[in-house]
């Protein structure tokens, strides 16, 4: 297993022990860099560099899968893109999570409605073209 | 200036709000991507002619001309910014704004995600009143109340 697999799968399990513990917002943050982290090891393996985007890691990672995505012709399914561009939401929803001053998940009704919801979405997505590997939310 | 993005954006906004009238749709830009947020969960997570059609336009519209950062989904804190006094909340549930130095939420509005929203985004503004001094909500009970809603 490479290291961005280890890293990923360590933020899987803090953010389902995190969701036992109701600490909403670390969970955003940590299962978004659980798909992030999966994301970059699909983007690795087909040969796209991300080290020198550090500066901008995120938009460029998502950015690039999504295009891939299409060359790989899944959008073709509607459904399929309309999930996938959710990636930009979760992302920003793990920025508020971390910085928000005015903003906190202190629900599982919020964490639902302002995060998981789309976060099932696009691991539905993800699974189902097999890029998280063996994913089991729960 | 709106530029190019934004005027398909806005092409697609219409089309939306054409098809589903009772919706309240808008955009905005955050972080690199644009969103297209609106009201209805129940359309959102559950409508699959609303999920098709939508994600179409995303493909006409954008994916088609390799355009991957605008996003379509349900948002309540950006929603709740466009309500006006009387408008109607998702599935039947209306709201009214009134300036008379409440300063609590008033236990009507029992819908965990709402209530929850309005107490924890104390920056929203609605009709110039601060949302957390202001709220009244009538429910009007209908089939989707009992599906995503529990209404006293």
């Amino acid at each position: 297993m490479e290291i961005l697999d280890i890293k990923a799968q360590n933020n899987l399990k803090i953010a389902k022990l995190a969701v036992d513990a109701k600490y909403f917002d670390v969970a955003v943050s940590r299962y978004y860099y659980y798909i992030l982290l999966k994301i970059m090891i699909v983007l690795n393996e087909r040969g796209i560099n991300l080290d020198s985007k550090k500066d901008s890691t995120h938009n460029f990672t998502i950015s690039e899968f999504l295009r891939l995505c299409k060359e790989d012709g899944i959008y073709n399914d509607d459904n399929n893109g309309r999930s996938l561009v959710k990636l930009w939401k979760l992302k920003n929803k793990r920025v508020s999570s971390e910085y928000s001053r005015t903003e906190i998940i202190l629900s599982e009704d919020q964490f639902r409605t302002k995060f998981l919801y789309d976060y099932r979405e696009v691991v539905a997505v993800l699974n189902k073209l097999s890029f998280l590997g063996e994913y089991n939310e729960k | 200036m709106k530029n190019n993005i934004e005027n398909k954006i806005e092409e697609v906004v219409k089309k939306i709000s054409s098809k589903y009238p009772k919706i309240i749709i808008g955009y905005n830009f955050d972080e690199g991507c644009y969103f297209i947020w609106h009201n209805n969960k129940h359309l959102e997570y559950e409508d699959k002619e609303f999920r098709r059609y939508t994600g179409k336009l995303l493909f006409d519209y954008f994916f088609e001309h390799d355009i991957f950062n605008v996003c379509i989904s349900y948002d309540l804190d950006e929603s709740l910014k466009e309500y006006k006094s009387n408008d109607v909340l998702d599935y039947g549930i209306s709201i009214s704004f009134k300036d008379n130095g409440i300063s609590e939420i008033p236990l009507e509005i029992n819908q965990p995600d709402i209530r929850e929203s309005i107490l924890f985004n104390n920056n929203i503004q609605l009709d110039n009143f601060r949302i957390p001094a202001m709220a009244i909500i009538n429910t009007k009970h209908n089939e989707f109340d009992q599906t995503f809603f529990e209404v006293a």
